[in-house]
């Protein structure tokens, strides 16, 4: 178990200099932000202060702010400020959206977790639908393509390859948007009217982003595949268990794929998070679903800079933890990864 | 869109390993070859093994390296042959050839490889996988390194051609167990993984895995490189017993002629794809006469006698996809005639059974 | 040691070898296309015209594209007419005089006028509508005429006549009954405008409004809230999808009128007191252009697809071989001190790699969204992927290092720069190259993304701009497909060319670590 401990010890160290670095980042903003909306607060109370003056009101709210400021650390330097926002990412603390609510959980609610809580099954719903379909596909691609190097499917391959990885994703969607949903009407379309909270409504409107998405995919992880598969056929145990007389089915599935099996899972899986979390965000604004990939957008439309943080945040996180949901399962897979 | 990963690994420690995995590059040593020709075979009964003008050339893209050019060899029951050359000479491709199975882009072009009086040459794959591989020819593979797979453990290795031939797993396991006895390991080791061994019990491992099958012929390639001198001399006593115990025969293939004479009784010498000299181990060792061999002799150090300078043989092998016209030795050779470089010379018997490619004897 | 002579073998061994392959031999031709292209644009466009386009200086550019219109090919049926008329081409009658009807005191009074009429015919022969027309016509009404009454008006084919103006003016000055007014100093001139899309606040609106309705009274077209100018030339027929709209061919004729009145003792050919046409176009526009037509704001996609060229380049070159650069040496460094350095070096690289790169560069680019330009977002990329290849660096300097002759070295005592950068870093530089190469793809693919958010330097008019103005303009919905699908194209085929190079690259320069 000192394996997992060390590794944990790991991700979170990482987890915190991350977080520090988003913290820094707009450590600026976020307490201008701060200090806007707790003067915001003020000013509504002042005005049950019956009996001052104008004069006096300002006073009154410019006093409490001040003493709110220094109780919070706000005119603190940036690196005392971002070490605070840090604490706050990693604790959750309660942050307050500028503009943006939640629509489905506390419905209304200026709480930053709730707008993001809401937003996350749905992306994790598109990514994993499509990221199964992807393997289920890739494999399969890949052992025939490694099977015969040179061949068609090889070529086909490779060629999907070079689209998966220079097309953006959501050039594909806007291509696809067009011609599915608007021109043939076989999916529904971003316009379509979707009520989030109806799963029957929430997979058709599925349908068309996860198609996307895993098109695009599969040709890199396939491709990926293929060459840590070409590389076993070529190691000698290979030609060893062919020699041994081996049949050429069991060769493949019982020594390339087994000893394939630890390689493909971290770098075709891990990259295929990592290209999830990135071609996400773009993706789900041109399909306009329900997702943290679209909050971004209506983030930065809004210009409500703790969601933007928070969604930061989470991300990261959320991006980690299947990281290392990975790497346990690259140590089972291969034994010569101690596990003492 | 991700950058940082297109054609490398993620950032985590555990994975710089791995990378060594996916970026496998193979290193060809394309530096010393041979040549060689017609190599006597027995009038009598029928050979185990009878190798008649085989070539196996590897079509690659810069070219056909002809890896093994117009090679005979006969073997028979229990006997042992050693073959020496120099590296990348196509000592390697010979053996991968008797076992049918040279790596692509190689392919036999012609010629014939009779084991028990099958020819291998015309059989389907199919029926060389059921009939020859592991039952009449196991190979010990230069690099027992990586010979064995590293997700599994040793047992499921070396019991995999007995399961596969119909064994049942309680024999198999048992067996296995006698085996890694029987090459000086304790049959603990039997549920570790490969990388929990140290090389030379990996060599020995390789070594149980050749005889599972108890078969007629077992090609040692190279089975003590990268090994210790102790080890290597322990590896080589191992196999020694196993030629006087259990009668089986033995190729031996080496750059080290030094070590081959030691366990074969016949030696093939092989210079870029050719044997040029073949004879028993006396023969060759007392009486060598291509001067190749004669300079491979003066290259081994002695122990006894006269401490004399050590020797190398100048220049380097010729490139096997354009091999010298005539004699592929001349280029380097110390005893060069204008001949040598017209004519190739044929493999000619000088003494009783010792046969030499070169133009001095004619 | 690698020397000159080694190095030059190599290099054309190697690129015989890039030839041979078929995707480095796509690789390079694509390159060198590209490079051709790039080459042409800074000669010739930079910076003028590509900041123009990029800024979508929209009063310039409609006034030489049709808005809008698909790639040729795409049309079946063109408008291959050129109607262009100008203001010499009109006929004009001169100053008549005429009897002008006035509401007096008592009822409706005739008052000796004036008159002068401008019209000009032309034959309406294209079986498909233009994608517009554009119109400037300004009139200047003298500071000393009493009364003016102007006619605006198109009659057609089939005896209907559509109005544009039926009012007064306001007198002493230039007023454009259509298009935008344009002063440069004391010039004015009037840049023609589409007649697609007028604003309700236009003068002509309100009076085209009531004649179209009136034209179209009996039929299902709806003729509110947008006006297109296709109402102007069109018949309807009765066809399998209902009632659709179809060119009217035939003779139209475009008349402007003024009645006016001179104030007394002003003579109604004098300046002062007459009215004078000042300027007058009409231009039909093709219903395509070109072979990839044209955006929203009127700006041909194929010249933005030229235009884009350097800027991909640019963007590309820059980030992928600063970060390599940094990330080789910084590579290099850990791979060479074996001890706490390398590990922290190590670490650092490690937390860089594993932030999810979008999200952050999201919020970069947000923080500064003010005074993004191309090189801002160059850096902020540089920022996150230098980390990138340092792992694999690494790994091969490590190899390196621990050979015989570098070891020699550093037994003989030479200094750690020199054995980085006489030992170590030439072998690591050619798997450089090739990460380098490799990586451009997603630098422009990451770029695009960002100026789809809308984080995109204004003055580069860069493809990743040209999917966010079609994104913006709702091409998908539009059905305006060649805004997004060529500049995706081109990015395509961009990024494909520099991974088919590096694919072809890759194989040669790695064994080069292992030996
Ligand atoms: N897969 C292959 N593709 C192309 N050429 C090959 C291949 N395998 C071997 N060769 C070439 O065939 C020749 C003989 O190789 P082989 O491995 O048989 O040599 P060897 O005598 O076994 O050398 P060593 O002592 O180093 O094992 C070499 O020149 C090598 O370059
Ligand atoms: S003497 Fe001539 S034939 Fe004999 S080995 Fe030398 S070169 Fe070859
Ligand atoms: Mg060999």
């Amino acid at each position: 178990m000192r394996w997992l401990v060390i590794k944990a010890v790991n991700l979170l160290i990482v987890l915190v200099a991350v977080t520090f670095i988003v913290a820094a980042m707009t450590s600026g903003p976020m307490a201008q932000i701060q200090i806007n909306q707790y003067k915001q607060a003020l000013q509504q109370q002042v005005k049950n202060q019956l009996g001052l003056t104008p004069q006096e009101r300002m006073e009154w709210v410019n006093e409490r702010l001040q003493t709110y400021i220094e109780s919070q650390g706000l005119n603190k330097p940036w690196y005392i400020l971002s070490l605070k926002y840090t604490i706050d990412l990693l604790k959750f603390t309660d942050l307050n959206s500028t503009t943006l609510t939640s629509m489905y959980w506390h419905q209304g609610s200026r709480k930053v977790l709730y707008i993001i809580g809401e937003r996350i099954p749905f992306s994790i719903l598109l990514f994993t639908t499509s990221s199964i379909l992807t393997l289920l596909f890739a494999l399969p691609l890949a052992l025939y393509a490694a099977r015969s190097p040179g061949g068609r499917v090889d070529n086909t391959v490779i060629t999907w390859s070079v689209f998966g990885v220079s097309m953006p994703w959501w050039w594909l969607a806007m291509v696809f948007i067009y011609l599915f949903a608007y021109k043939w009407h076989i999916f529904a379309g971003p316009g379509a009217q979707t009520d989030w909270t109806n799963i029957v409504d929430v997979l058709r409107r599925m349908a068309l982003p996860v198609i996307t998405v895993t098109i695009l995919s599969i040709g890199d992880s396939a491709f990926r595949m293929r060459n840590i598969l070409l590389d076993t056929f070529n190691e000698d145990f290979v030609t060893v268990a062919r020699a041994k007389g081996v049949p050429e089915h069991d060769v493949l599935m019982k020594h390339v794929l087994r000893a394939a099996a630890p390689p493909i899972v971290t770098i075709v899986l891990f990259s295929l998070v990592l290209s999830v979390v990135n071609g996400a965000i773009i993706t789900e604004l041109v399909f306009n679903w329900f997702g943290m990939g679209r909050l971004y957008w209506d983030a930065i439309e809004s210009n409500d800079v703790p969601v933007l943080v928070e969604l930061t945040y989470i991300t990261t996180l959320l991006y980690l933890l299947t990281r290392f949901a990975l790497d346990i399962l690259y140590t089972y897979l291969d034994p010569r990864v101690k596990r003492a | 869109m991700s950058l940082i990963n297109i054609g490398f690994p993620d950032s985590n420690v555990s994975i710089i390993r791995v990378w060594f995995y996916i970026v496998k590059l193979k290193i060809w040593y394309t530096q010393v070859f041979c040549s060689g020709s017609l190599a006597g075979g027995m009038v009598f009964a029928l050979p185990l093994l009878e190798i008649k003008g085989l070539k196996t050339y590897f079509y690659t893209l810069r070219g056909i390296v002809k890896a093994v050019d117009n090679v005979s060899l006969t073997l028979e029951k229990g006997e042992t042959l050693g073959i020496v050359g120099e590296s990348g000479c196509g000592k390697s491709t010979l053996a991968w050839s008797i076992i049918g199975l040279v790596p692509p882009p190689g392919k036999i072009v012609s010629g014939s490889i009779m084991i028990d009086g099958m020819d291998i040459t015309r059989m389907s794959e199919g029926e060389i996988r059921e009939k020859i591989r592991w039952k009449k020819v196991s190979m010990i593979f230069q690099g027992a390194m990586n010979a064995l797979n590293p997700v599994y453990k040793i047992r499921e290795q070396v019991a995999e051609p007995m399961l596969l031939a119909g064994y049942s797993e309680e024999k198999a396991f048992k067996r296995v167990d006698e085996l890694l006895n029987s090459v000086g390991l304790t049959p603990a080791i039997a549920d570790r993984y490969p990388h929990e061994l140290s090389g030379g019990m990996k060599q020995r491992v390789v070594i149980a895995m050749a005889l599972t099958l108890e078969p007629d012929i077992v090609i040692a390639d190279e089975p003590t490189t990268a090994l210790d001198v102790v080890v290597q001399s322990q590896i080589l006593n191992l196999l020694k017993e196993l030629q006087r115990k259990k009668k089986r025969s033995i190729i031996i293939i080496s750059h080290d002629l030094g070590a081959v004479t030691e366990l074969a009784e016949k030696i093939a010498v092989m210079y870029a794809g050719k044997i040029v000299e073949f004879g028993t181990a006396e023969q060759i060792f007392n009486n060598p006469l291509h001067p190749y061999t004669q300079a491979l002799i003066r290259a081994i150090p002695r122990l006894t006698g006269p401490v004399t300078k050590l020797e190398y043989i100048p220049g380097a092998p010729p490139d096997l996809r354009f091999p010298p016209p005539g004699c592929r030795f001349a280029p380097r050779c110390n005893r060069v005639m204008d001949i040598c470089h017209k004519e190739e010379p044929p493999l000619k018997e000088l003494e009783k059974g010792h046969y030499a490619a070169c133009h001095l004897y004619d | 040691m690698p020397n000159l002579k080694h190095w030059k073998e190599s290099f054309s061994t190697n690129s015989r070898i890039i030839w041979m392959s078929f995707s480095g031999k796509t690789g390079i031709i694509l390159l060198i296309l590209f490079l051709v292209m790039a080459g042409y644009v800074v000669a010739f466009y930079y910076p003028t015209i590509t900041t123009e386009y990029a800024q979508g200086v929209t009063a310039l550019w409609p006034y030489k594209y049709p808005v809008n219109a698909p790639p040729c090919w795409s049309v079946s049926n063109k408008f291959n007419q050129r109607i262009d008329i100008r203001y010499g081409d009109l006929n004009k009658t001169g100053i008549e005089k005429t009897l002008i009807t006035v509401q007096g005191l008592f009822g409706p009074i005739k008052i000796e006028g004036y008159k002068t009429e401008y019209f000009y015919k032309f034959k309406y022969k294209s079986n498909a509508f233009p994608s517009d027309v554009l119109v400037s016509t300004a009139v200047r009404v003298g500071e000393n005429v009493s009364f003016i009454k102007l006619y605006y008006t198109l009659d057609r084919p089939d005896g209907s006549r559509i109005t544009f103006y039926d009012s007064t003016l306001q007198t002493g000055k230039i007023t454009a009954l259509y298009g935008a007014i344009e002063r440069k100093g004391n010039n004015i001139s009037v840049l023609p405008l589409g007649l697609t899309y007028i604003s309700q606040s236009n003068r002509i609106y309100s009076f085209l409004m009531r004649s179209l309705q009136k034209l179209y009274a009996n039929t299902s077209i709806i003729v509110n809230p947008i006006i297109d100018n296709e109402l102007l030339f069109a018949k309807v027929v009765n066809g399998s999808k209902g009632e659709t709209l179809v060119p009217l061919k035939g003779d139209y004729t475009i008349n402007i009128t003024a009645v006016f009145l001179p104030e007394k003792g002003v003579s109604p050919t004098s300046n002062r007191g007459s009215v004078n046409l000042t300027s007058f176009e009409w231009k039909f526009m093709p219903n395509c252009y070109g072979l990839f037509g044209t955006d929203n704001q009127a700006r041909p996609i194929g010249l933005g697809l030229l235009l884009g060229v350097p800027f991909a380049f640019v963007i590309g070159f820059t980030v992928t071989f600063v970060s390599t650069f940094v990330g080789a040496i910084y590579g290099t460094l850990a791979g060479f001190w074996k001890d706490i350095r390398g590990e922290a070096l190590m670490r650092v690289a490690d937390i860089v790699n594993s932030l999810p790169f979008l999200p952050i560069l999201i919020v970069l680019s947000y923080i500064f969204r003010q005074s993004i330009t191309l090189m801002v977002l160059a850096g902020l990329m540089i920022l996150l992927f230098w980390a990138g290849p340092v792992i694999v660096i690494r790994s091969a300097a490590l190899q390196i290092s621990e050979q015989l002759y570098v070891e020699a070295a550093r037994a003989s005592g030479a200094g750690a720069s020199r054995i980085i950068f006489r030992h170590i870093f030439p072998q690591v530089l050619p798997y450089t190259i090739a990460i380098a190469v490799l990586s451009i793809p997603g630098i422009i693919v990451t770029e695009a993304g960002l100026a789809l958010l809308g984080f995109g330097d204004p003055t580069a008019p860069t493809w990743g701009k040209m999917l966010q103005n079609a994104y913006n303009s709702q091409a998908i919905l539009n059905g305006w497909w060649w805004t997004y699908l060529f500049p995706g194209l081109a990015l395509v085929v961009f990024s494909a060319t520099f991974l088919l190079l590096g694919r072809a690259i890759e194989p040669i320069v790695a064994p080069k670590l292992q030996k």
